[in-house]
């Protein structure tokens, strides 16, 4: 008998946890009332929104106090620079009072999903395109064309390009904080200390081939058979994305399904399994165990790689964090006669979709001073890459040292080159870490690439379609 | 007598060898304070070539115009009451699961130890909606309040062993001449289990002042950060981490933890020696 009483607790725990599971189904429905009720205030929204607009413009008293809360991701460094934004934003704005909730990068994500599964999600947030696709899903997130029809947030100076940027299936959810684009940086320091020829502005697969064999034999010559040519991007779906697209495809298509062949998986690994064995790229313990490396401890920062694939953006922090290498800025490899593989990214300011109706149009004013006032566009320059808004570019240009005008000039480059592409379905992060693991068996040779890629194409097939329902 | 002293002397020289390895990461990290951001990484040296204060005072200076000493308050007063809440509802549960003769006595001390085994994850979101119902959202509330509701299984379960230990025959005595149970719980149960309490009262602060996720999930704004929250923020994986300033923190955040080991250390054993495992 007591046994039979002490083993109910376990009992009780099962059911429970069942319970739990089977109660998703009513929580579901109550949010897609809740979406519907949301819906509707937001039809009546542009009204108040513009009344109030009418009566701020009329006095300048403000006619009632908001608080919204903000929040992002990044460095101490960066908060600092943000919080004087929204400090400007209050001088400006003195009935909202804007709560600053700064968090670091990945403990970002983990927060936000908590948050929004309680519908607790800050009014005005940071949002990354690589994770948006399953908020956007979730209805977690405000569709800004409102806004911008009630002239909250003003569109002037943006080119349709980088609108898009934040649109999904046709509706803008998101406004870019800046855009920018995947480059390769290149020590050239350590190329010329070698005696090779580094690679040109546009070069080509081939061209890694070729170059990455030359530097392998220089390598080796100059005893330094622990340094490589670039790192080994075969499991980075963003580089993969860039291949697919220049094969004329997209991972994903426009309607959230997979958009890639099976020809797209295979000749990538196929191609990077050749670089590995030809010493192009390191080996699989060497990747692995340099793979959640900070940047100072990096294999570029070791000088293990002469060449890494990193968002423009960042030249700057490479710049001014190896003050000793000499750096420069060239494209991610193209496909000879194919087509394009850069697209403008970049992450993105989004509102939540849960927040009270005067809130969202608090966030909605905080959003259009940051990407759209010379007053924040002087501090916040090139933060998150180029601004959107290229007529306030004035505003900037003055403040930007050597690196940043680098920068500038690529992404203006870029922005001429590039096509938009499509969105990453519901399940994108899924699919990213089934790249990972697939890729790593195969550098790891515990898998070919054949049945690799095969794996690859079916499951994240599945996974897409799991997501849809 | 002289082999004796050979084995000591080779015993301690093993012991000290053992210390040190566990020790250096301890040691390269406060070396590491004083050296420049460039120098941890790129220097070879264990202690720093040109030592500076810089990493303190760029610590020091916070996060978000909030000083360092902020987050270091916010930490010590969120501790100190749950500790006081911890004390306080645990050694009640405690003393009931081990001399009160209730019903379902078993059951519920069974139902307590199955809490324990569940994960801090399975109850995150539920948590948090509860809480955010409450508007507790963004205070140290849904942190400290908990503690007085005898919510942390470990430790009522490390004090109902402990207190199983003291034999019954003390607390009658106090009974025959007519205390009440509460008074017999006050006065003599409580006095008894002291090392118990200290220990639970020691472990309570360590965990909160180590405790990252919850803190980082229920505080939002700079102001409220405490330590552990305040020091990831140096760290990004996507921008320039200030990891002089990091590890200068480090080492501030390491003293109270310090000088409690120090000062607390034979309670911690013997509580647990006590109490504990052997039961």
């Amino acid at each position: 008998m007591k046994r039979m009483l002490s083993s109910i607790p376990a009992l009780i725990i099962c059911l429970s946890l069942a319970v739990g599971c089977a109660g998703n189904s009513p929580a579901q429905t109550n949010s897609s009332q809740s979406a519907a009720a949301q819906s509707e205030s937001a039809a009546l929204q542009p009204a108040e929104q513009s009344a109030s607009a009418v009566a701020e413009s009329e006095s300048a008293q403000p006619v009632e106090n908001v608080e919204i809360r903000a929040a992002w991701w990044g460095d101490t460094g960066r908060n600092d620079l943000y919080q004087q934004i929204t400090g400007r934003f209050e001088a400006d704005n003195p009935d909202v009072k804007v709560i600053c909730e700064p968090v670091s990068w990945t403990d970002y994500w983990d927060k936000l999903a908590v948050q929004t599964s309680s519908n607790n999600a800050p009014d005005f947030m940071g949002m990354h395109p690589q994770y948006a696709a399953d908020y956007i899903g979730r209805g977690k997130i405000e569709p800004l064309q409102q806004y911008i029809d009630s002239g909250a947030l003003n569109m002037e100076g943006w080119p349709e390009g980088v609108i898009n940027t934040g649109s999904v299936n046709g509706t803008l959810y998101m406004l870019a904080m800046g855009v920018t684009f995947s480059s390769v940086f290149v020590n050239d320091g350590l190329f010329e200390q070698l005696g090779v020829t580094k690679p040109g502005f546009d070069w080509n697969w081939d061209d890694m081939k070729t170059i990455g064999t030359d530097t392998r034999a220089k390598l080796d010559a100059a005893g330094m058979d622990s340094s490589w040519f670039m790192a080994d991007l075969s499991n980075n779906l963003n580089s993969w994305r860039y291949f697919v697209r220049q094969n004329g495809h997209e991972i994903y298509t426009a309607d959230g399904e997979i958009g890639f062949t099976l020809e797209d998986v295979t000749d990538w690994w196929t191609m990077y399994t050749e670089f590995r064995q030809l010493g192009i790229v390191p080996d699989a313990a060497t990747t692995t165990e340099y793979s959640t490396a900070t940047l100072e401890d990096s294999l570029f920062s070791r000088d293990k790689v002469l060449a890494i694939l990193v968002p423009v953006n960042q030249f700057k922090l490479y710049s001014t964090t190896f003050p000793d290498k000499k750096l420069s800025i060239i494209r991610n490899p193209s496909a000879a006669g194919k087509a394009v593989g850069e697209f403008p990214e970049g992450a993105h300011f989004a509102i939540s979709s849960a927040s009270a109706p005067e809130k969202k149009a608090a966030a909605a004013r905080l959003m259009n001073f940051w990407i759209n006032s010379a007053a924040s566009l002087e501090l916040f320059g090139l933060d998150q890459g180029v601004p959107g808004n290229t007529s306030l570019s004035d505003s900037y240009m003055p403040n930007l040292d050597e690196y940043q005008l680098q920068i500038y000039d690529f992404v203006e480059k870029l922005s001429e080159i590039g096509t938009p592409s499509t969105f990453p379905a519901a399940g994108a992060t899924e699919v990213d870490a089934l790249f990972k693991s697939i890729a790593e068996s195969i550098s790891f040779e515990q898998t070919t690439v054949e049945d690799g890629a095969q794996q690859f194409f079916e499951q994240a097939k599945t996974i897409v379609a799991d997501n849809k329902s | 007598m002289t082999k004796r002293r050979v084995n000591s002397i080779i015993f301690h020289v093993l012991i000290i060898l053992f210390g040190f390895t566990m020790l250096y990461p301890l040691l390269w990290m406060l070396m590491a304070s004083f050296k420049t951001n460039q120098e941890i990484f790129a220097g070879v040296n264990f202690f720093p070539e040109n030592p500076t204060l810089g990493n303190y005072a760029s610590g020091f200076k916070g996060v978000s115009g909030y000083s360092f000493f902020r987050f270091i308050g916010n930490s010590f007063l969120l501790a100190a009451v749950c500790i006081v809440g911890n004390i306080a509802s645990c050694s009640m549960a405690a003393f009931a699961f081990a001399k009160l003769d209730f019903r379902l006595n078993k059951f519920l001390f069974s139902v307590m130890m199955v809490t324990l085994m569940l994960p801090f994850h399975v109850r995150l979101i539920p948590q948090y909606i509860v809480f955010n119902g409450m508007g507790w959202i963004d205070t140290f509330l849904p942190l400290a309040v908990p503690k007085f509701f005898a919510t942390e299984g470990f430790f009522i379960f490390l004090l109902t062993q402990y207190m199983r230990g003291i034999s019954n025959e003390l607390l009658e005595a106090p009974r025959i001449d007519g205390c009440s149970t509460w008074q017999i719980f006050l006065y003599f149960m409580l006095p008894l289990s002291l090392p118990g309490l200290m220990t639970i009262g020691i472990f309570t602060f360590i965990w909160t002042w180590n405790d990252f996720f919850s803190q980082m999930i229920y505080i939002s704004n700079p102001i409220r950060f405490t330590v552990s929250v305040a020091l990831r923020m140096f760290v990004d994986t996507t921008g320039q981490s200030t990891w002089g300033a990091l590890f200068a923190m480090s080492c501030v955040s390491l003293v109270p933890l310090f000088a409690l080991f120090i000062g607390f250390q034979r309670y911690l054993i013997e509580g647990i020696a006590a109490g504990g495992i052997k039961g």
